[in-house]
């Protein structure tokens, strides 16, 4: 029948597990990939992809809302949910194919099922209605992602109150909205929601929103989403959510210690990840944990010899990105090549909400809290042509260097498209760069990413700009 | 008009190098930034990259010429159109030419700048090596293309590397791949992970704010801490300990523990040794250089390992013994809060002036934080002496993994007998220390009586 005796196995097909099989196959192994519900895991189809698909749609929905601003006329628009969400199911499922094309073309088998360690060489694989099989490999990669988090009192119920997953299919649009938790997938969902006419109110236990950005993008976030009636509460802990047929109830002690209970017709929960460690075999191993995430080193290794893990599972940040490039390294590292391992301050965040977020590196406190002298440049997007013309001035890019040395210790956008451009940053970074080299670089004119020219050369008193 | 190629100067210190091989033929076409040929210095070997375009007309230092001066012609590029007959040019090596020498000169040294601005090296690891003082173009890289990195540069350090000796169980690969998180040694790091530091509540103490093992074991800051401790602190003072002695606290507390030690005492008459001492200096005053009691001592060392192979020897991990060929020893040198041990390598063979003047570069070294890794991590024994401090006898602590370590006291007059009678001699006691899992009784007793016997017959030391 099929082949039992590979290379490598991979367990988790998602942006860790695909890529790692892929780089694999590049690198002459053979290898297999275990799958149990959809390839490209959470990211590809109940993630990062159909949230920007939908995110898309909230955009072009919030500029229908001002074509007079641009000349243009029109009215009466509207949208019809279940097409929203089917867009978005088509785009995860196109890319779906998209990965399984990939494998079949790199020759990757890939065997549907759930798998757990066997032994330390081998893989068992489970599949409904199909016998269980076991894999024989000299490199096992671990790489089941993660899953939301839940806390006690505040559980999904799958109707009302909910988790990443039904926010992405909702049936109806909410009239009002409560999220817990205001990371990138709170903030995003909340976004969503509100430029679709719900009314959203983000609640949030630490004392500003988007807790791992810079302060200052904190609040110019908040001041945003502020403006455009979302309701922000900082400082805030949900005590506990009531629901019936209807809505829910939400018991919420405010940062002022005052108690409120707020109806809403839906909630979604974004309070956190876990790692999926569950039933894949790790008791019988001496695979460390460090609550619900495997420790590896900085190739991936767990310690066990010939197993490996990245992605979620390992750990934050928890990022596609990331897991994709701890997969190469991984399997570089497998094939005996030495790969440089990741620099967690080259991982660059961002979030998709409006305005969208995006960075690399230190926040002004953390350069502070490690003793660092710093330079700080600001730039303001209203000083921006392009911005102008786009009509979008709301926005800042603010870079922070070590005086001594120059180093570029940390990028921090918020405006239209910084998504797209915080990769200079990143690359500036990566080439270990100066201020000297960002500020010889010629950006092209007129951009939004002049901002980020102007940023740099205000950290040194030289913008032109402002 | 003809443009004279210059032998480049590879670094500011650089005088001569070796002009090892030319990578174009005479005839090949010259680009801007074609490498045209490899030059060596002791320190390392870099490309020469054209600063014009031409046809090289003419090589007048051939390949594996050595001792070739700073800005010597080595070669001649013709610009189009031109060939040696029609210029009718005689080319003599001794530098009579009759060209433009500003215009060429100005030319070399841009060759000299842009071999010393682009050595592949990153914009941060040209700045870090500016700033330690370290140069460049030495160094190895481990970016894309052997491109230096700023990790590279760091990696040089001393601190860091005196650090990075303690945890034996790192690779020189993993030393080198080993992220830097932020600024982070790379022995701070594994000791944060091991003890559950959260290193971004560490502030760092080293260079840049970079955090090191001392601030790792010194803790994340709290402000309730420092006003209980001021309390405590009224009449004795809390020093943090420094890198280097953390280190030495650490290395000291595993040899103590795990090896197990014994100790073989000989005394040694040294006058023959003093004598022979004072009339080396006294012949070669000139060469400026002294010779110290120690440097004889290293020698003996030196020979006597050589002959007694059992007792050059380490300790390798379960199961094994290293056995070495060659005689390195680690020499402790005293600093100004700790110590170091730089290796004199092949001690048997090098001529006692040779030893002398090593001492002298290492130790200047050592005291100004200037070693290399390369110049302190190894060697099979180890020789402390505290006789300048007039200690009559002392028993070292083995540097692990070495299996011995001579201990070396003050020579001073004692009564010895003679015969039936009592006179008066010079004499320093030694002690030797060994690992017994590794050297036996009998074999560091032959040890140190091969030692004994080329201190006290010194001519044996001038022999072989």
């Amino acid at each position: 029948m099929a082949e039992t005796k590979f290379d490598l196995v991979v367990i988790g097909g998602g942006p860790g597990g695909y890529v790692a099989a892929i780089r694999a196959s590049q690198l002459n192994m053979k290898v297999a990939l275990v799958e149990s519900e959809h390839l490209g895991g959470v990211c590809l189809n109940w993630g990062c992809i159909p949230t920007k698909a939908l995110l898309r749609s909230a955009e072009v929905y919030d500029m229908l809302g001002s074509l007079e601003e641009f000349g243009l006329r029109g009215d009466g628009f509207s949208f019809d949910i279940e097409k929203v969400v089917s867009r978005s199911r088509k785009v995860a499922k196109q890319l779906n194919n998209g990965i399984r094309h990939l494998l079949k073309k790199n020759k990757i088998s890939v065997i549907e099922g759930r798998g757990k360690l066997g032994s330390t060489s081998s893989v068992l694989v489970e599949a409904e209605g199909k016998a269980s099989i076991e894999l024989n490999a000299d490199n096992i990669i671990l790489a089941t992602g993660a899953r939301a988090r839940t806390i006690p009192g505040l559980e999904p119920d799958g109707e009302l109150i909910w988790t990443y997953k039904e926010a992405m299919v909702p049936q109806t649009m909410p009239s009002s909205l409560l999220v817990i938790g205001s990371g990138a997938i709170g903030v995003e969902f909340a976004s969503f929601y509100a430029d679709m006419g719900a009314k959203v109110t983000i609640a949030e236990t630490m004392n500003r929103i988007l807790p791992v950005e810079d302060q200052e993008i904190s609040t110019l976030a908040r001041n945003a989403f502020e403006k455009r009636g979302i309701e922000v509460h900082t400082g805030s802990v949900v005590k506990a959510l009531t629901s019936n047929k209807e809505n829910v109830l939400a018991e919420i002690t405010l940062s002022s210690e005052e108690e409120i209970e707020k109806v809403y017709e839906r909630v979604i929960l974004a309070v956190g990840i876990v790692g999926n460690i569950e039933d894949i075999g790790l008791e019988n191993t001496a695979i460390k944990l460090d609550g619900t995430h495997v420790v590896t080193d900085e190739w991936g290794a767990t310690g066990v010899p010939g197993i490996y893990a990245i992605g979620d599972l390992t750990g934050a940040p928890w990022l596609a990105h990331k897991a994709s490039h701890e997969a190469v390294i991984c399997v570089e590292h497998i094939a005996g090549l030495n790969p440089h391992p990741i620099k967690k301050e080259m991982i660059p965040g961002c979030t998709y909400c409006r305005p969208q977020i995006a960075s690399v590196g230190l926040t002004e406190e953390k350069a502070l809290e490690l003793g660092y002298e710093i330079r700080v440049g600001r730039f303001p997007l209203v000083g921006n042509g392009k911005a102008i013309a786009l009509g979008e001035t709301e926005g800042l890019v603010k870079t922070i260097f070590d005086s001594k040395s120059g180093e570029l210790l940390g990028a921090h956008m918020i405006g239209p498209e910084v998504t797209e451009q915080i990769q200079g940053y990143v690359i500036a970074k990566m080439g270990e760069m100066t201020e000297e080299e960002l500020m010889h670089t010629i950006f092209p004119h007129p951009t939004l990413s002049e901002a980020m020219h102007e940023s740099v050369l205000d950290a040194y008193g030289k913008a032109i700009h402002i | 008009m003809p443009i004279e190629i210059l032998m480049p100067a590879l670094s500011p210190t650089m005088t001569e190098g070796t002009l090892a091989k030319w990578l174009k033929e005479v005839g090949d076409k010259v680009t801007s930034g074609d490498v045209i040929a490899e030059i060596e210095t002791d320190k390392a070997t870099m490309e020469v990259e054209a600063v014009d375009e031409g046809v090289l007309g003419r090589i007048l230092v051939a390949s594996e010429t050595q001792n070739v001066a700073v800005n010597t012609v080595i070669g001649v590029l013709l610009e189009d159109g031109e060939t040696l007959e029609s210029l009718d040019m005689d080319f003599k090596t001794d530098q009579t030419l009759d060209f433009d020498r500003k215009k060429n000169e100005a030319e070399a040294s841009n060759v000299q700048q842009r071999s010393s601005k682009s050595p592949k090296a990153t914009p941060l690891a040209k700045r870090e090596a500016i700033a330690q003082g370290l140069d460049i173009g030495v160094i190895q890289g481990t970016g894309s293309r052997g491109k230096v990195i700023r990790a590279d540069v760091m990696a040089l350090q001393n601190i860091e590397k005196l650090e990075e000796t303690a945890s034996s169980g790192l690779t020189s690969e993993e030393e080198k791949g080993a992220s830097e998180r932020i600024f982070v040694s790379p022995i701070a790091r594994k000791i944060a992970s091991e003890s559950d530091v959260d290193l971004g509540l560490i502030r760092g103490s080293g260079p840049n704010g970079r955090i090191i093992m001392a601030d790792v074991l010194k803790g994340p800051r709290h402000p309730e801490d420092m006003a209980s401790n001021a309390a405590a602190l009224s009449d004795e003072e809390l020093i943090p300990m420094s890198g280097m002695r953390k280190v030495i606290a650490e290395r000291m507390v595993s040899s103590k523990s795990n090896v197990p030690h014994f100790y073989l005492t000989v005394d040694c008459e040294i006058d023959e040794l003093l004598k022979l001492r004072a009339m080396m200096n006294e012949e070669f005053s000139s060469r400026d250089v002294k010779l110290s009691v120690n440097d004889l001592i290293i020698k003996a060392c030196g020979r006597a390992l050589i002959d007694v192979p059992d007792a050059n020897v380490s300790f390798d991990g379960e199961g094994s013994v290293r056995k070495y060929q060659k005689a390195d020893i680690s020499v402790a040198v005293a600093l100004e809060n700790g110590l170091i041990t730089p290796i004199i390598r092949n001690a048997d063979r090098k001529s006692l002036h040779e030893i002398s003047e090593e001492m002298k570069v290492l130790a200047g070294k050592a005291r100004s934080g200037k070693l290399r890794p390369e110049e302190y991590q190894g060697g099979s024994f180890s020789i402390s002496n505290l006789g300048m401090y007039g200690i009559k006898h002392f028993e070292a602590i083995i540097n692990e993994p070495q299996g011995a370590i001579l201990a070396v006291g003050a020579g001073e007059k004692r009564p010895v007998v003679k015969g039936n009678d009592i006179a008066v001699a010079t004499v320093m006691s030694c002690t030797l220390s060994c690992d017994h899992r590794v050297i036996d009784g009998a074999v560091g007793a032959q040890l140190i009586s091969a030692i004994k016997k080329y201190i006290e017959y010194p001519p044996f030391l001038l022999m072989g």
